[in-house]
């Protein structure tokens, strides 16, 4: 199984003994040691772990059966096979043997076609108890080896993800900035945002890739915006009925935009352009949408971009205060009103809006 | 002399048979006089030792003879009738005789 040239010890205090049975070792093909008496055959075989020793009973100094004792007592030479040698039909030395812990027996004088047998018969037992114990340690390497593997294809595959998915929201950071490109805006706007709707998302409960997908989407909110005229966008005082309704086309020029994409981001996208300026007492546009009829992701965003708004200066108003901004929203001016706003999103944004004057005096434009 | 049991073991090497032989002819005729010694004196002890290891021997080398009249000294002293052993060492001393002429004659071939 592993390697054909084993190691076997033979224990003999007779010289032609150990000349003999060397010699069938050697034709074998297997290397042999050799100890004249029992406590030399204890210290060859802590020193070199043969897998077979061939064990002489009659020695000086220490004899067979005691030699074969201590070695089966041995954690570390208990499992390599021993081989008695017995004078021929020498029951009585046979069962001391077996009581001893002996493996296999010989008679003497020495027969080369049955010590080869009983050689190779024990080499092989050895080798399967090697095998065996081996197993564990090997499988162990195994497991621990594959599942390096997979963790290496997995970390592989979450990089690949990575990539694949910061260039995503690279893509969707630059189209949002061609968006704003014809305002005053700086771009912090749409910042303010997605931090604005990420709080109100965490603070509504929601789960955190939600939460993400809300920030990374929000931005796109006014897209639609690209398709909206300068002279209505840029216009420095109040729009007429007429550009007004050009102007909520923005929603769904966005929304058209945004459509059919295989991203998360830019499906969310598409939900919030559409609906980020429906009111949840049915009085927005453009699909004049009530209550749990707009989708969450719109009703978070409205909150989100009245109260940016109302902060920011606009060529027809100056901007206001965060304290003024808040009470505007949760008790109404005559013209942003609370019943514009899902109540459960309102509850929370009184409850955390000292996050949004952080975030909003984090993000400020310069200058203001 | 039987030699099939080293032929087993050597094949056709003559010279690593011979070499065993030697050795077997050497260790042996000093032991013979140990042996020979110990029946005097009737050491059981020493007796069952010699004649255990020297039977050994003789059966390697294909001894047979030897190897039987060793085997019949063990059982002769165990029932400690050391006339008998007297007479078997003897025999033995001649048996040894044969063997070391086929021996010599071995090398010689």
């Amino acid at each position: 199984m592993i390697n054909d040239r084993k190691s076997i010890l033979v224990v003999d205090d007779d010289e032609i003994n150990r000349r003999l049975l060397t010699a069938v070792c050697t034709k074998l093909g297997h290397e042999t040691r050799v100890a004249v008496n029992g406590r030399e055959a204890i210290e060859a075989a802590g020193r070199y772990l043969p897998d077979l020793i061939l064990m002489d009973v009659m020695m000086p100094e220490m004899d067979g059966f005691e030699a074969t004792e201590r070695l089966k007592g041995n954690d570390a030479t208990k499992h390599i096979p021993v081989i008695i040698l017995t004078a021929l039909n020498s029951r009585e030395d046979m069962l001391r043997g077996i009581a001893k812990g002996a493996n296999d027996f010989l008679t003497k004088p020495i027969d080369s076609q049955e010590l080869t047998l009983r050689v190779l018969n024990n080499l092989k037992i050895k080798e399967f108890h090697d095998f065996l114990k081996d197993h564990n340690a090997i499988l162990k390497q195994q497991v621990a080896e594959k599942t390096a593997e997979i963790k290496k294809a997995f970390d592989q595959l979450d990089a690949v993800h990575e990539k694949v998915k910061s260039s995503h929201i690279e893509t969707i950071q630059r189209l949002t900035l061609a968006s704003e490109y014809k305002d005053e805006d700086t771009g912090l706007h749409i910042k303010r945002i997605s931090h604005f709707t990420r709080e109100l998302a965490f603070a509504l409960g929601m789960d955190s890739s939600y939460s993400e997908t809300l920030y990374h989407a929000s931005p796109m909110h006014d897209l639609g915006k690209v398709g909206i005229p300068d002279n209505i966008i840029l216009k420095p005082s109040r729009l007429i009925p007429e550009e007004w309704d050009i102007l909520k086309t923005h929603t769904t020029i966005g929304a058209a935009i945004l459509m059919g994409s295989g991203s998360e981001y830019l499906r969310m996208g598409e939900e919030i352009a559409r609906s980020h300026h429906e009111r949840w007492d049915g009085g927005g546009y453009p699909g004049g949408l009530k209550g749990e009829g707009i989708p969450m992701s719109g009703r978070i965003t409205n909150l989100a971009d009245q109260y940016d708004a109302l902060r920011s200066k606009r060529p027809y108003k100056p901007a206001l205060d965060h304290e003024t901004v808040v009470k505007i929203l949760t008790e109404g001016d005559g013209r942003t009103m609370p019943g514009h706003f899902d109540p459960g999103i309102l509850d929370v944004f009184k409850r955390s809006c000292g996050r949004f004057r952080e975030i909003y005096e984090s993000f400020q434009d310069t200058g203001q | 002399m039987n030699t099939a049991r080293l032929v087993d073991i050597y094949g056709t090497d003559r010279e690593a048979i011979s070499e065993i032989f030697g050795l077997f002819v050497r260790m042996t005729g000093p032991q013979l006089e140990t042996l020979r010694h110990a029946v005097q004196e009737r050491d059981m002890e020493t007796v069952l030792t010699v004649a255990h290891t020297l039977k050994g021997s003789a059966g390697n080398m294909g001894a047979e003879e030897l190897a039987e009249l060793l085997q019949k000294t063990e059982e002769a002293v165990k029932a400690t009738d050391w006339a008998q052993a007297l007479s078997l060492h003897a025999q033995i001393m001649e048996a040894f005789s044969s063997v070391r002429e086929f021996i010599e004659a071995y090398g010689h071939d």
